[in-house]
């Protein structure tokens, strides 16, 4: 190991720089998309899907409290809690799941959060269903401006 | 061997490592997944309306109320005191000093509550903290805020409080947004001017 000898010191730098990058790269770069793409993606709802219009049969996996499931649910639909979402089964659910899954709830804040999450995470064909979501950004009021106001 | 190969041959190695290191690009999430899934959960990062109409009428300089509307929306009407970052923008380094800010809770706000929220979790993801957003979004803000009335004979000091809170963040929201344009649009930048002052020059 002549070599080896030789070049000892190049070898231990380069095998320290190798250390440093598998270290950075382990717990790092847990998402794979960018902030970017989840404006593209629910620039136009694109990310939204009708239960009634379930072509392709996808997985329907309620994010609802134990207790709104069991109330009722859209058919077929299984019961993942939020707080669940990132478990081991669960992930291994969404990979198994390649073609889709549809993501439902009525509270429209966490089901935009758990739709960003793992679509950030790079889960591919993520969607979200709800009763009223498609009209959820629509203004139901109007703004009448009062004429009588004047400037301080 | 002498030290000069050494050197470029170390020099080599650190930029074959470099040339095939995966960087990341500039806006993807720097917090972990399961601190994210945590934080969305937070009932710290909701505020109510009401909540949002005492923050108003306080003028709480704490709070950052931010429009995540198209700036013809927010030019059209908007919770007084609050600034517009569409949602396309959020991302943009050049609102890393206001949304950075320690200290002030930056609140999101649209019409419903999606792209408020596709705001808080960019933010959240992006590693600036003191995130969140009024519940509801603009059609509670109308409903609860500024159709508020009070019938029945009597009221109790707690609900007078309330309908006070609610009848002073109305009257405020139509008289600065009845203003004609241009006085509104000076308003607004005097407020700009102003928090770009507190913030230090941070530009």
């Amino acid at each position: 190991m002549k070599w080896l000898r030789q070049y000892r010191a190049a070898f231990i730098a380069g095998s320290l720089v190798l250390l440093l990058v598998v270290i950075r790269l382990s717990g790092w770069n847990h998402f794979k998309k960018t902030a970017g793409d989840l404006q593209n993606e629910t620039a136009n709802q694109a990310n939204i899907i009708s239960l009634n219009n379930n072509q392709k049969k996808l997985p329907v996996i309620d994010v609802r409290s134990k207790e709104a499931y069991s109330a009722g649910h859209p058919d077929g639909a299984i019961n993942i809690l939020m707080n669940n979402l990132l478990s081991r089964e669960n992930r291994k659910f969404l990979n198994n799941n390649k073609s889709g899954i549809i993501l439902f709830s009525d509270d429209y804040a966490l089901l935009s959060r758990a739709w960003s999450l793992l679509s950030q995470m790079g889960y591919k064909n993520i969607f979200i269903a709800g009763a009223a979501i498609e009209s959820d950004e629509v203004l139901k009021y109007k703004f009448r401006p009062d004429s009588t106001v004047k400037p301080e | 061997m002498i030290t000069r190969e050494k050197f470029s041959l170390l020099l080599l190695v650190i930029g074959l490592i470099m040339a095939f290191l995966p960087f990341p690009r500039r806006d993807t999430f720097t917090v972990k997944p399961v601190f994210l899934l945590r934080e969305s959960q937070n009932e710290g990062s909701f505020f109510s309306v009401d909540e949002v109409a005492g923050f108003v009428i306080r003028e709480d300089s704490a709070v950052q109320l931010i429009d995540v509307r198209s700036p013809g929306e927010f030019k059209n009407f908007n919770i007084p005191g609050s600034v517009n970052i569409p949602l396309s923008q959020i991302a943009d380094k050049e609102w890393g000093g206001y949304l950075g800010r320690e200290n002030v809770k930056n609140i999101f706000y649209s019409n419903g509550d999606t792209q408020s929220n596709y705001a808080w979790i960019i933010a959240t993801g992006l590693g600036y903290k003191n995130s969140s957003v009024m519940m509801g979004g603009l059609n509670d803000w109308f409903r609860i805020i500024m159709n508020s009335k009070f019938s029945g004979e009597t009221i109790s000091p707690k609900e007078n409080r309330l309908f006070e809170t609610r009848t002073r963040a109305k009257n405020l929201f139509i008289s600065i947004n009845s203003l004609p344009d241009s006085l509104k649009t000076k308003f607004m930048e005097a407020k700009k001017i102003a928090s770009k002052k507190l913030d230090g020059g941070c530009e």
